[in-house]
């Protein structure tokens, strides 16, 4: 199907150029509904050739499925909050069709996202470097070819190298070699991060399009359909996480229930309280979690106020000034002007701050007992709470740190939890346990 | 009583001691009208979103206000100024910077010198402890060259990275190559260690080599009978350490009797010697800096450039004060 600056790309990858595609909103005003109706089932699917199938056809069916997200993104263009909501969804359907795959496909999609430059293959980083055997030298095993079982997909554990710029995460976390600027590691370990660079990249091109459709009323009217279709999608799939703005109930402010919240903002506002300060990446997910409870850019002004200890001997309309810029930023009225959702559990795990991918698991009870001791106002061991706990560490040690959230909240509110994957999932569950969303409900029936 | 800066001496200082070269040789002369200064005018007054035209200009406000302190921070699309701040404009590039004070190693100093003011020559090792071991690590595993090392004027050594990939390198960036580089959390406090890295092998090698050697040659026998080695197991690691030139990872391992918990020795190692840097002065782009060349008004002395290959040798009791130069 072409290529985009000189690096052939797979037709799954919606990022590329496709020729031969004209626009016709009208014609695309389907494809992008069904688009919509599979992300609002959270289904992901591949878009693999098989033999059987046509180049034409394969063509068409290829031109359809990019249709369909041309059309989304001119859609959410103009409202940053069904951007956010496009994005990740997006980003969640590539993620999926980057790991399943193939390995040489992998590498060109890498080499388009970091560019020719900043990904290479350790025998060009060898070039580059001139000098050899970089893996052999510093103990790393050599590539060897391993099958991914559940899928049938053939992977390689091969190692790339990425130029460090790109990869904060990996770095910040110590996961690669890092030699002469470049990280290197096996191609797994950079899932995270490409997964981000591919967000950045479609969130970018979205917002190319803002002045596209503004300046077209005809497109604008087209669009309409299209895009209130997605609030009301987009609005299901926030409250199934938690709430919008509009929808919490009015009287306690939320966001002062900090017993509510999952383990992994408790411990933040904690730290927040006895350090005085937070890492940047921490700071952004409380700091938008904490929005998305409903709290204010002037309270949340206040909240890191009165929780900093770096502000000594400033005043709050000086310490305003300081942080101002950093807390209008989560509120998307600053920088980039988007307004961020909180992370999901999975990139928390990745990259911020969770209970149970980041702690000591010897280390996690004291967190769950502190968690009880807040929600029912004295420490105490809960009926099975050996069993849970054993549990939790459990899970922790092998690795699945969101099985042990969901342990965590049927310990603490005696009720298990179906799903979860966000933090405000958590809250949501635990405030309807709490009796505080009764209101909305009635309301609602 | 202690001395303190006066506005006098401050003017004598300034009119003809005060040399440009070592900020000059930090920043660079391009973008100068763009790069952001702040001043401490007097003991209440600090004064920020400044910028000048040319290095008189500069000059001239410093022998008009006769500043405590001197800073400088980002380079920006326009000059800061007060009706056009720091907030309103387009960052453009930051040197990258590293601060290590040794404030962040009061828990483990065994020396007297706990507070604002004091170092002596054990516990400023530390800090050239870190310096080295940043310089390395910058250099090998980041691949940045263009390094300069500036003595604060007080306690600590600030570490300019001038690259220019370094310059431009943004918050998030910086924040990553500051945890790499962090193996120690809320140093004035828990003191958590985290792991020695498994796949940063050049980092974790470093550790062993360059750490460890350091806390061989600076810890007591007692100190290792603490942690399981028996007296004459205790005396022949430091002399082993100490005569090896050279001293590489596989020593390290020989170093550590098979009975001692070899996790215990390489916590101690990490807690006692390894750097701990300040993190939000690495990782804020807008932060102001100390100027080199200038004088550390709670000290007197002089914020000055340290050869880097003389690391090993420098020490603050060598520095001049204002008033010895004036």
């Amino acid at each position: 199907m072409g290529s985009s600056e000189g690096v052939i790309l797979p037709d799954w990858f919606l990022l590329k150029h496709v020729s031969g595609l004209d626009f016709d909103p009208e014609a695309w005003v389907g494809l992008a509904d069904e688009r919509i109706e599979r992300f609002s089932r959270r289904e992901r699917w591949l878009l693999r050739r098989s033999s059987a199938v046509f180049e034409d056809e394969w063509l068409l069916l290829v031109k359809r499925e990019f249709a369909g997200h041309v059309l989304l993104r001119l859609a959410v263009s103009e409202d940053e909050r069904l951007a956010s909501w496009l994005v990740e969804n997006e980003g969640d359907l590539f993620e999926y069709r980057f790991r399943a795959a193939l390995n040489k496909e992998k590498l060109q999609v890498m080499r388009f996202l970091f560019g020719k430059d900043k990904m290479l293959s350790i025998n060009d980083l060898e070039k580059v470097l001139g000098e050899e055997n970089i893996l052999k030298r510093f103990g790393l095993y050599t590539p060897s070819r391993v099958r991914h079982f559940r899928s049938g997909i053939e992977e390689s554990s091969g190692y790339v190298a990425i130029y460090f710029t790109d990869v904060p995460d990996v770095i910040g976390s110590k996961r690669a070699l890092l030699y002469k600027g470049w990280a290197i590691a096996p191609l797994f370990v950079f899932f995270g991060s490409i997964k981000r660079k591919f967000e950045a990249l479609l969130r970018e091109k979205i917002k190319k399009l803002q002045d596209r459709v503004a300046g077209e009323p005809a497109l604008q009217e087209k669009l309409k359909a299209i895009r209130d279709k997605l609030r009301k999608i987009a609005k299901k799939y926030s409250s199934d996480f938690g709430f919008e703005p509009g929808e919490i109930p009015s009287g306690t402010p939320l966001f002062n229930r900090v017993d509510l919240m999952p383990p992994c903002m408790q411990e933040l506002i904690m730290i927040l309280s006895k350090k005085g300060h937070l890492e940047h990446g921490e700071r952004f997910q409380l700091g938008l979690f904490l929005k998305r409870l409903g709290m204010s850019l002037e309270d949340q002004l206040r909240f890191w106020y009165d929780q900093a200890v770096d502000n000594i001997g400033l005043n709050y309309e000086e310490f305003t000034r300081k942080v101002e810029y950093i807390i209008r930023h989560l509120y998307g009225l600053e920088g980039s002007k988007i307004d961020y959702s909180p992370p999901k559990c999975k990139t928390i795990a990745e990259s911020y701050f969770c209970t149970f991918a980041h702690k000591d698991p010897e280390e996690v009870e004291k967190t769950v007992l502190n968690m009880i001791r807040l929600r029912l106002g004295e420490e105490k061991t809960l009926k099975n709470y050996e069993n849970f706990i054993a549990k939790i560490k459990s899970d922790m040690v092998s690795g699945k740190p969101v099985l042990a959230c969901k342990t965590a909240f049927h310990l603490v509110f005696d009720k298990p939890l179906k799903h979860l994957s966000h933090p405000l999932q958590w809250f949501y569950q635990a405030a309807k346990k709490e009796g505080l969303l009764e209101e909305k409900n009635n309301k609602e029936k | 009583m202690e001395k303190t800066v006066n506005k006098e001496d401050l003017r004598k200082f300034y009119e003809s001691i005060f040399d440009l070269k070592p900020l000059i040789k930090a920043i660079g002369l391009t973008d100068f009208e763009r790069r952001e200064f702040g001043f401490l005018l007097s003991k209440d007054v600090f004064s920020r979103n400044l910028s000048f035209k040319t290095l008189s200009d500069f000059k001239n406000f410093i022998l008009e206000k006769l500043p405590l302190q001197q800073f400088v921070g980002a380079v920006y699309d326009q000059g800061p100024t007060f009706s056009n701040p720091i907030q309103k404009l387009n960052w453009s590039y930051r040197e990258f910077i590293f601060d290590v004070d040794l404030d962040a190693y009061d828990m483990v100093r065994h020396c007297d010198c706990k507070g604002s003011k004091q170092v002596c020559e054990d516990c400023w090792s530390l800090a050239q402890d870190a310096a080295l071991f940043l310089d390395e690590t910058l250099r090998i595993d980041f691949g940045f060259e263009d390094l300069i090392f500036v003595f604060s004027g007080r306690r600590g050594i600030h570490c300019w990275v001038r690259d220019h990939v370094a310059k431009e390198l943004d918050s998030e960036q910086r924040s990553a190559i500051v945890s790499y580089l962090t193996m120690i959390t809320d140093e004035k406090r828990s003191q958590k260690l985290e792991e020695i890295p498994k796949y940063a092998k050049l980092l974790r090698d470093r550790v062993f080599q360059k750490i460890a050697k350091s806390f061989f040659l600076n810890v007591s026998k007692k100190d290792l009978n603490l942690l399981g080695f028996r007296p004459e197991e205790a005396e022949k690691a430091i002399e082993f350490v100490e005569s090896k030139e050279k001293f590489s990872p596989e020593n390290y391992y020989k170093t550590i009797p098979e009975h001692v918990d070899p996790k215990r020795v390489s916590m101690a190692i990490v807690l006692g010697r390894y750097p701990r840097l300040d993190k939000p002065v690495t990782s804020d782009i807008r932060r102001l800096l100390r100027i080199p060349g200038s004088v550390h008004s709670a000290t007197g002395k002089i914020c000055t450039i340290i050869d880097s290959h003389k690391l090993e040798n420098f020490s603050p009791k060598d520095v001049p004060t204002i008033w010895d130069l004036i």
